[in-house]
């Protein structure tokens, strides 16, 4: 029987790799460089979603369990949309103004859209969108982001005024991607069941529900009442379990677009068929040091980890290089992003080692988070540290019991990722490094300062100059040592699909088209 | 016995067959099973004739390769056994036939009855329909339902009552006597000029065993059927057979008419045999004598006699040559050195 | 007066009493009420593993990003805070009247969802079952016919790769084979076979595939050996040699009947790991069918969800094994006869 399974496997093996090969060589022959193609309105389109993104509980703007974000997009559409760059641009609503003391926000809305039931959208929808996702009974994971708004007003049918407890710089970016960007219909809201509003909403976006399968299959349709109609007719969302089967559906000619890929190995595999685009990143891959107690206190202790780590090494064995090495808490393409911080410390194992000597030894634990490809970055960092002399084990805590480890003080290294649209944002610099922040390991007056002038600093170039204050103090006191981006990549056919290649943090599909059918 | 007289009387009738060719013409026949490393020599040079409408009882212990035999007869021997020598059925050679054109003779020429009537059917089939099975094998052109009514008839001639009901059972509902019956009419369903029961009654008790046998007997007559006997017990040798064949270690051993052979007994084994039968003339409880001794060594082929080691009557020529099976007498053929003298008294 | 009333009344209570005595009525009765004690147990025990199981609902719902009050406020909101045994009881009452609940992460009605999503997983593993059995029949009859030829030898090398090989990757081999090489057929997908019979006889091949081969090895492997014992060892099958039968008459008509209980009895017992590879199999083609289902509750540890497909799949179980039962009393003569007596 051993030897059996062993000569099965074999052929397993044998004839996987055959398979693979040969459909390989298929698509080998297109052109990588997909020129400009006209586009053409008409035609479906399959976007294939796996692991996380491919779950999709329910299109309840306000709903915890969010599908991507780029689905709601779709049905809801946007106040205002963010660019690849987090510029904000206009789209259901044509632009806002901040007050000079930065406590009222108003929105001027686009005038003569309804939604796809025909309710007139406007100021009163808005507020009415507003009121729901604040009202801490809904529950809404919103909440804690947006506790600033003090009111919602709609003095008349195009305009919003949204009145702030105090001045929030990163406020208008927040928004995307969360219910205080999509509004839906209050009429269909209120004659639904909150299930039956959960599968089938009405938004005023570029596109319709069809059908929704919940974690199975959203089909959608196009909205011709939309300003600016989109080129398919119908979008369909698939979600599948296993990123091999969602390579497969595109391979196989299926799917034209697979999303949430992150078994990285498939992206070398697919590059030869088909373009392998990174979305644009919103966080970094970091390891933080408790500096407030127990052997990571030692400032040498933490330029010895810092030394003693190869990212670009972690970022081509498991990312296969498609991160990009980050030197401060901010992510790529990003405000306030910086490409080199002074203060950072490259991979120097020799440094690394003189250090771990010099200190007497150093003996850690590394939580990692409790996904697969947490686990084997801090496998790999465990690895490249144990060759400095470090003593290293590692535990996978759930987030509650993180923060409570945190909070207790009885924990070395955590390898994470922070960041968000706004360094000001929810996982930003406060939440990581303020003194008795959740997921922070510093205790530092000084900087606590820096953040938080940096957050309410309405003049963008004194804001720019204190968050590169804030990069260089963390790296000149090792308070953590910065990784790389955190990425999600699309696989987009060549030849099946025009325009799904945006840069951008979510694919806006009413922007997306196929090919004309010859 | 008186039965017996009648039926060999009738024997006499005028079949041609009866005097030109025997039924079964077995000669030198050789069983020898090879399983991996061991190898058993199970049937030893048998040479046996069976003429028309006459009973051969084939005697032995268990082990004694009767069975082996009778199967390699039929050509039902897995293939780990090699059978040598030469069986004629109905003057044709059968031995080396190929396994399709034998199965052809099987269930037609020559049928067999087993000896466990329950392990024998199969639980999962109607009784009519195991019989007009062996109809429809042999005969393409019969359909199910003539097949099904010849096996009423069957049933009706193997003295099943309500044969009408019987062949939509199953055999599960019916008694072991019979289910033997059953088997006896599968096996004449084609009437075979040779019917080969193995022990078909020691599964049963006494009386059903002399119903069955009598049974048996009557049918053997009404079809001209030959048959040979195959069994354990001396008892039903002398009530129902013409010829007796005594088989000890795979070898035949002694060979008579059945009044002959148990007029004088020239083999001590046979000897032995009888003296095992309970007799009333015995006090009850008397111990029989019984040579005890370890069973013969199958894996070599003989060159002593194989019986030596029981024998009362061993000397030192048994020892060292296998005894040939030689008609010493006018149809009395033994395989000893030193028979038992020629006693006048019956056994 | 009295017998007239005897005279009246009596057939009546027979007729009844006949019925609960009748063995098949037993048979399904005793099936039925042995399944409450499993789902009681089933259900709790699946109450509290969730339970003891690391993270909550809510921070699973909430993402990474979430703060602590916003995780306690959403664990508020679905009554997360009670003790589980609170909720078990308040969940376990409502079930009794058919309510299985609402789902904690889209608070859909989950009896509608399993119903809605039942249909795919019951025709995948009827389907499978129906080839796997088919299959091995087919493989283990022609194996049985010459033990140790040429073809047993491919057709048992065949069935120790289906026993060795994780379905996982055999379901991709055949969507790497079938889908991508041969563009033969859909790779993921389900297509309701009320909008195309031919999409949904499509899109059920490949997992009907996957999911058959395993259990195919199991049952080709066991049929074999048992023909090939049977017919080395019973006596009904050297009566019909002696018949003249030949050896695929004697193996199909005499031995194969008697193997297919043995055969039956298997099924039954490979049901309880056919549903649970269901999970695998519908999530790798995104089928619609429960299994997948109870892969994403878990995942958000959405209790009253995972109850409810629980439920479910106990009673597909319990429900086929009950049938594995009656056929076997329809099939065997001998338990038919004697129910019938």
């Amino acid at each position: 029987m051993n030897k059996f399974s062993r000569i099965a496997l074999g052929a397993v093996s044998m004839l996987t790799a055959a398979a693979l090969l040969s459909a390989c060589t298929q698509g080998g022959g297109a052109s990588s460089s997909s020129s400009p193609a006209a586009q053409v309105a008409g035609g479906s389109l399959t976007v294939v979603v796996t692991g996380g993104n491919g779950t999709m509980t329910t299109l309840d703007p306000i709903a915890p369990a969010n599908p991507n974000s780029d689905m709601k997009n779709a049905i809801f559409g946007e106040l205002f949309h963010l660019g690849a760059n987090a510029e904000i641009q206009p789209s259901l609503a044509t632009g806002y103004t901040v007050s000079p003391d930065g406590l009222t926000v108003t929105y001027k809305l686009r005038t003569g859209v309804t939604f796809s039931d025909g309710t007139p959208f406007n100021a009163a929808a808005v507020k009415a969108a507003y009121d729901r996702a604040l009202n801490p009974a809904n529950g809404c994971p919103c909440l804690s982001t947006f506790a600033t708004i003090a009111s919602t007003a709609a003095p008349d049918d195009s305009t919003v005024v949204v009145t702030l407890k105090k001045p929030s710089p990163a406020f208008m970016v927040s928004i995307s991607g969360t219910a205080m960007n999509w509004i839906p219909s209050p009429t269909a809201e209120a004659a639904m069941s909150p299930a039956d509003f959960g599968a089938k909403p009405v938004g005023a976006g570029p596109f319709t529900v069809t059908s929704f399968d919940s974690n199975q299959k959203l089909v959608l349709a196009k909205n011709p009442k939309y300003y600016d109609p989109a080129y398919l007719d119908t979008l369909t969302f698939q979600s599948i379990g296993t990123d091999q089967s969602a390579l497969a559906s595109i391979q196989s000619g299926q799917a034209q677009v697979v999303e949430g890929i992150t078994t990285f190995p498939l992206f070398t595999q697919a590059k030869a068929q088909f373009d392998v685009v990174p979305t644009a990143s919103t966080s970094v891959w970091l390891n933080q040091f408790n500096t407030i107690s127990g052997p990571m206190s030692n400032p040498l202790a933490r330029q010895a980890l810092r030394y003693a780590t190869d990212a670009q090494g972690i970022n081509n064995a498991i990312f296969e290089g498609q991160n990009t090495i980050a030197n401060m808490g901010v992510a790529q393409g990003l405000p306030f992003y910086q490409a080199t911080v002074p203060g950072f410390l490259g991979y120097d194992l020799a440094k690394a080692t003189a250090l771990v000597t010099q200190i007497g030894g150093l003996s850690i634990e590394i939580m990692e988070t409790t996904s697969t490809v947490g686990q084997k970055v801090a496998e790999a960092l465990a690895a490249q540290w144990t060759k400095a002399g470090v003593k290293v084990t590692l535990v996978a805590p759930s987030l509650a019991d993180k923060q409570a480890k945190i909070k207790a003080g009885s924990w070395d290294v955590s390898t994470a990722f922070m960041g968000s649209i706004d360094p000001a944002g929810s996982l930003g610099y406060n939440s990581f490094f303020g003194s008795g922040q959740p997921n922070s390991g510093t205790k530092d007056a000084t900087l606590d300062t820096l953040i938080q002038s940096a957050a309410s600093e309405l003049d963008q170039t004194k804001r720019a100059d204190l968050y590169k204050q804030v990069a260089q103090k963390i790296n000149d006191n090792s308070d953590a040592g910065f990784l790389f981006s955190n990425q999600t990549f699309n696989i987009v056919s060549r030849t099946g699909v025009v325009n799904a290649s945006q840069p951008v943090r979510w694919m806006d599909w009413a922007k997306v088209s196929v090919p004309a059918s010859k | 016995m008186t039965t017996r007289t009648t039926v060999v009387a009738s024997e006499g009738a005028p079949d041609p067959m009866a005097t030109t060719a025997p039924v079964l013409e077995v000669e030198h026949l050789r069983v020898v099973f090879r399983q991996g490393e061991k190898t058993t020599y199970a049937v030893n040079d048998v040479s046996l004739s069976v003429p028309l409408g006459r009973t051969l009882a084939v005697i032995g212990e268990s082990g004694s390769g009767k069975s082996v035999m009778s199967r390699a007869l039929m050509g039902l021997l897995p293939t780990t056994a090699t059978i040598t020598g030469s069986v004629r059925l109905l003057g044709q050679e059968i031995l080396g036939l190929p396994e399709n054109d034998l199965r052809q003779r099987r269930g037609k020429d020559m049928a067999m009855i087993f000896q466990d009537p329950t392990r024998s059917l199969n639980p999962t089939m109607k009784i009519g329909t195991q019989i007009a099975e062996n109809i429809r094998i042999h005969e393409k052109d019969v359909s199910r339902k003539e097949a099904i009514a010849r096996a009423v008839e069957l049933l009706r001639v193997v003295r099943v009552p309500a044969p009408d009901r019987r062949v939509e059972e199953y055999p599960h509902q019916l008694s072991g006597g019979m289910r033997q019956r059953v088997m006896i009419a599968i096996a004449l369903a084609c009437q075979p000029k040779l019917l080969i029961a193995d022990e078909a009654t020691t599964a049963l008790d006494v009386t059903t065993q002399a119903q069955v046998m009598d049974l048996l007997l009557d049918l053997q007559q009404q079809f001209g059927m030959s048959m040979i006997l195959i069994s354990h017990d001396m008892g039903i040798a002398a009530t129902y057979a013409d010829d007796v064949a005594v088989m000890y270690a795979g070898d035949v051993v002694e060979r008579a008419p059945v009044t002959e052979l148990f007029g004088h007994v020239r083999m001590p084994y046979t000897r032995m045999l009888l003296d095992a039968v309970p007799r009333l003339d015995r006090p009850a409880h008397a111990l029989i004598p019984v040579t005890a001794a370890r069973p013969p060594d199958l894996s070599k082929a003989a060159t002593s006699c194989r019986f030596a080691a029981r024998c009362p009557r061993v000397q030192d020529d048994c020892l060292q040559t296998h005894p040939p099976l030689e008609e010493h007498e006018d149809k009395h053929a033994w395989a000893c050195f030193h028979p038992i003298p020629l006693e006048r008294t019956s056994a | 007066m009295a017998t007239a009333y005897l005279n009246t009344t009596a057939p009546r209570p027979n007729v009844f009493v006949a019925f609960v005595r009748h063995p098949v009525v037993r048979v399904i009765g005793i099936r039925l009420l042995q399944a409450i004690p499993i789902l009681l147990i089933a259900t709790f025990i699946t109450f509290a593993l969730l339970n003891l199981l690391p993270g909550s609902t809510a921070s699973a719902l909430l993402g990474d990003g979430a703060s602590a009050e916003q995780i306690k406020a959403l664990e508020i909101k679905l009554h997360l805070d009670q003790p589980f045994w609170e909720r078990y009881w308040t969940w376990l009452t409502a079930a009794f009247t058919g309510n299985l609940g609402e789902s904690l992460v889209n608070q859909q009605s989950v009896t509608a969802v399993v119903l809605d999503r039942l249909h795919v997983s019951l025709s995948l593993i009827f389907l499978s079952i129906t080839l796997a059995v088919s299959g091995a029949i087919v493989f283990a009859t022609v194996s049985a016919k010459k033990p140790g030829g040429v073809i047993d030898r491919i057709f048992t090398f065949i069935s120790s790769l289906g026993q060795s090989i994780p379905t996982f990757v055999f379901s991709l081999v055949m969507v790497l084979v079938f889908s991508v090489t041969l563009s033969l057929l859909p790779a993921i997908g389900y297509v309701p076979f009320s909008d195309s019979p031919i999409g949904w006889a499509q899109s059920m091949i490949l997992p009907v595939l996957s999911m058959s081969f395993p259990i195919w090895a199991i049952f080709c492997r066991m049929l074999r050996a048992d023909l090939i014992d049977q017919a080395s060892s019973e006596d009904y099958v050297q009566t019909a040699r002696a018949k003249g039968a030949g050896g695929w008459a004697v193996l199909i008509r005499h031995i194969l009947r008697n193997s297919i209980f043995g055969l039956i009895t298997l099924v039954g017992l490979q049901m309880g790991s056919l549903i649970g590879n269901t999970a695998i199999v519908e999530s790798i083609f995104g089928l619609p069918g429960i299994g997948r289902e109870l892969l994403n509750a878990i995942h958000f540890k959405d209790i009253p969800m995972v109850c409810g497909i629980v439920v479910v799949m106990v009673i597909i179980t319990v429900l086929a094994n009950l049938a594995v039962d009656l056929l076997y009393a329809v099939l065997d003569p001998r338990i038919r006869h004697d129910s019938r007596s």
